[in-house]
């Protein structure tokens, strides 16, 4: 199991946390994320591109989407946006 | 345009102070009275009251008033107001107020009018906001 | 008087010693050549400040001044700007407020306010039109910010019988007991950097109130109207300012800070807080955030509103929940509220305040200074800041600073400031561009006043951050270009649709991917631009600021002119300075962020500041001295 935080805009947008999800790489975890938040709200206007504008940290190392996971590992997606 | 009192006609009655709808208007009574040209919206109101026709406008002439049912009240198109609050800031009667949110983390947030029945319709926030997202509508 | 539309065409300078006023000669040369806001105000301080000043003498000056644009709609506008010399850095100093403060000087029908002297008792200023009032403070004296605030509009209201509409500027305990980082206040936005409130607290003045009933002429009405809606438009669809900043604040950038590893923690000895989630921008807006409020005329709206003890107050910014989050070791959202909500009622600025709290803990955790501050204890934090306001006990010493305290009791390699002013909450050494604004920035460790290169090096987009190559080049044009934004009464936030929005929100693609990677090898391309602006006699549409200037004011404007315009305030600005010993000598870095690498097993995350700051001072046209040549100032247009 992998657990996967979300944050930014994509997280006040879907009102998901964060999950709990069995996969094997960072592209096959994706679609997944996805489907749960479709799941949640089926009208959502969020898309698999949102996701895929975002900085994945893979236990607090920023890593690409080729990245392999493995059990127990920690995720987080941050949208890039931001600005202060 | 502010109107002004002409002192050689104003007796002191203090109608006009009393009947102000933005106490722009001081003075006691038995003296002459004076209109704070920051605070007048130009209704008239006090014209109507002056038995002395004493109150004027900018150009000279005498001031009329305006009768209640023909003061417009402004209407706010919510999609292109922005909520930046410039009319909230310019309103006299403080009748204008940016919404509450609709929902918890609503962004959208937009001037609405309070209470129209206080509105003097001096179209201040109309001619104030930036992105003419107010339009004044008839009152009735 | 002035032939430009957007100014009031007044200048007034006002003698505390003797009471009175008199208008101070501002030309329409000046006008074209500095605009207004902080330029003008550097000019003004310039001309008038000799070096032998100190920040509490009476001859210091406080320079209050707009920009042709306020007032007059435009979005974001509704800034002014306060210079005056500081008390914590010993240099000119300049805070930008988005209080209402400003819209009502030139409503009263000026343009700028220079204080000088020093009033005999505690007294507060009624402005009304030509009107200049001064109140004696009564019990006025010692009150906190709102209450303080209140009791002005109070008065104002009964001296007239009727609600008057005013713009308050004021300060607290912080600032009357001159605490060395007190702040202005201005409704609920805060001049806050660098002490502004502790001078005016030695001028013995608690607050200024301005009204009137001027109007802003506008040169070209109809079509500043089209432009302003457009811009508009541009500003709510761009993914920076449309989403981001409205849902989340500045308090958003706490995530993509630390998913970067900027995150200032631990006294910056760390680039990463492991419990960032519990005070960030997302659980702000999810748990506490009531509803996004922005500054008069501003369609962005950033700011935040909480509930604190039954109060709906303003929330935190980024710099104070990364600096008294991470910065401190605390995982607790809730104090953090409070704590802001008393640092803005006290008048003190919180990122000084917060950064002296952590070198504390951390000369406290060495054995340096016992005060019982210590990372992650939370229970004696408020104590702690309302004894620094009324210069109580270990408040007393920690009102000066933390230059002050390492060089009283050691430890200043971890002194996070810079010229004397704390470092906000952005970590350097992931983000090298950025390290040499806070260097080199004129008021010191400024994020703002350096550039804010972190938006190209890791917000935003994402462009080498450890390289130094480019990063000169880069660091001068958004110094130039952010100075020229602020000139003309704007928020520095209209400045980031400067990057359209496809390339910050897909950070993947592959547009964005090659502009980062091009980036490092641009330095010669910027270069050119930054020393012929002439070349770009035209408007950029990612860059509406020239139109407005040129439609408010009537003056000639163009992209050239106006990068011009902001290198000439920069270089004022920093010509003052060198009169009070500003050279290259200073601008330096503590040594935890240029020689401690921050991640050990990577010597590459530290700062090479030496090496920037030498193609920096080329880029500028600078000596070795890092000071602006005679021949420079001359074709500048400033001697």
């Amino acid at each position: 199991m992998v657990s996967v935080k979300l944050f930014g805009t994509f997280r006040l947008d879907s009102g998901i946390k964060s999950l709990e999800l069995e996969a094997s790489s960072v592209k096959k975890l994706l679609p997944m994320i996805m489907e749960k938040v479709k799941e949640k709200d089926p009208d959502t206007e969020l898309t698999l591109d949102d996701l895929k504008g975002c900085i994945i940290s893979l236990n607090g190392k920023q890593v690409g989407f080729s990245a392999k996971l493995k059990d127990g590992d920690k995720l987080d997606l941050v949208p890039a946006v931001a600005g202060g | 345009m502010p109107f002004s009192i002409n002192r050689e006609k104003c007796i002191g009655c203090d109608a006009c102070r009393l009947t102000c709808p933005t106490q722009a208007i001081s003075g006691l009574q038995y003296e002459k009275h004076v209109i704070d040209p920051e605070l007048c919206v130009s209704c008239g109101l006090c014209a109507d009251f002056c038995e002395n026709k004493a109150i004027y406008d900018n150009r000279g002439k005498l001031a009329e008033f305006c009768s209640w049912e023909d003061w417009g009240i402004p209407e706010v198109d919510a999609e292109i107001c922005t909520g930046c609050s410039l009319c909230v800031e310019t309103c006299p009667m403080y009748v204008l107020k940016i919404n509450e949110p609709e929902f918890h983390g609503d962004i959208r947030t937009h001037a609405v009018l309070t209470d129209k029945d206080l509105c003097i319709g001096c179209e201040k926030c109309a001619a104030r906001c930036p992105i003419h997202a107010i339009k004044i509508i008839p009152r009735v | 008087m002035t032939t430009y539309s957007g100014y009031m065409g007044k200048v007034i300078l006002l003698d505390l010693n003797t009471q009175t006023t008199c208008e101070y000669p501002w030309t329409d040369k000046d006008r074209e050549l500095y605009i207004g806001g902080k330029g003008m105000a550097s000019k003004i301080l310039f001309d008038n400040l000799t070096g032998e000043e100190q920040a509490f003498s009476e001859d210091n000056l406080i320079v209050i001044t707009t920009g042709p644009l306020t007032g007059t709609g435009a979005p974001c506008s509704n800034r002014f700007n306060i210079s005056t010399l500081s008390p914590l850095t010993g240099i000119t100093t300049s805070s930008n407020c988005g209080g209402n403060f400003g819209h009502y000087l030139k409503k009263a029908g000026y343009d700028a306010l220079i204080i000088k002297g020093k009033c005999k008792e505690h007294t507060w200023i009624e402005i009304k039109n030509d009107k200049f009032t001064f109140h004696e403070c009564g019990e006025l004296w010692g009150m906190k910010v709102t209450e303080s605030q209140e009791e002005l509009q109070r008065i104002m209201d009964e001296s007239r019988n009727c609600r008057v509409k005013c713009g308050i500027l004021s300060i607290g305990p912080a600032g009357e007991n001159l605490v060395k980082y007190a702040a202005v206040i201005s409704g609920e936005r805060a001049a806050g950097r660098a002490g502004v409130g502790a001078v005016f607290g030695s001028k013995n003045l608690k607050a200024i109130v301005a009204t009137g009933n001027h109007e802003v002429p506008v040169d070209n009405v109809a079509m500043n109207d089209k432009h302003n809606l457009k811009w508009t438009n541009t500003l709510r669809k761009h993914p920076l300012t449309g989403n981001q900043l409205p849902k989340m604040g500045t308090a958003g950038l706490v995530s993509s800070m630390q998913v970067r590893g900027i995150l200032s923690s631990r006294n910056y000895a760390l680039g990463q807080y492991d419990d960032f989630d519990m005070v960030s921008g997302e659980t702000l807006a999810e748990d506490y955030n009531i509803v996004n409020k922005g500054c008069m005329s501003c369609p962005i709206k950033c700011a935040r509103t909480v509930n604190v003890k039954g109060h709906n107050v303003k929330g935190p910014e980024l710099e104070t929940l990364g600096l008294l989050g991470g910065g401190i070791m605390n995982n607790n959202l809730e104090k953090i509220l409070q704590w802001n909500y008393e640092l803005d009622e006290l008048g003190m600025d919180t990122i000084s305040a917060s950064s002296t709290l952590a070198w504390a803990m951390e000369a406290n955790e060495k054995g340096l200074w016992k005060t019982g501050l210590e990372f992650g204890k939370i229970t004696n934090i408020s104590k702690t800041f309302n004894d620094i306001a009324f210069r109580r006990g270990i408040g007393d010493e920690l009102a000066e600073g933390t230059r002050w305290l390492s060089k009283k009791y050691g430890g200043e390699e971890f002194a996070i400031q810079s010229k004397g002013l704390e470092l906000a909450a952005y970590e350097p050494r992931r983000s090298v561009g950025q390290g040499l604004g806070y260097a080199v920035s004129n008021r010191g460790g400024c994020h703002l006043n350096g550039g804010y290169l972190v938006i190209v090096e890791n917000l935003g987009l994402h462009a080498d951050p450890q390289t130094p190559h480019a990063k000169a080049d880069f660091c001068m044009f958004m110094q130039d270009l952010m100075e020229a934004v602020s000139l003309g009464g704007q928020c520095l936030f209209t400045s980031y649709a400067v990057f359209p929005g496809f390339l910050i929100s897909k950070p993947n693609g592959i547009i964005t991917t090659t502009v980062n990677k091009v980036i490092p090898f641009l330095g010669p391309v910027v270069r050119v631009l930054n020393k012929f602006p002439e070349i770009a006699s035209f408007h950029l549409w990612l860059i509406p600021h020239t139109k407005s200037l040129h439609y408010v004011t009537g003056m000639r404007m163009n992209l050239g002119k106006f990068l011009r315009t902001g290198e000439r305030s920069y270089n004022v600005e920093r010509m003052t300075n060198a009169k009070f010993g500003v050279s290259a000598k200073l601008d330096t870095l503590p040594k935890r962020l240029t020689d401690v690498p921050q991640d050990p097993k990577n010597p590459k995350t530290k700062v090479p500041l030496e090496k920037m700051k030498k193609v920096y001072y080329e880029a500028r046209g600078w000596s070795k001295d890092g000071l602006p040549t005679e021949k420079k100032l001359k074709k500048m247009k400033i001697v």
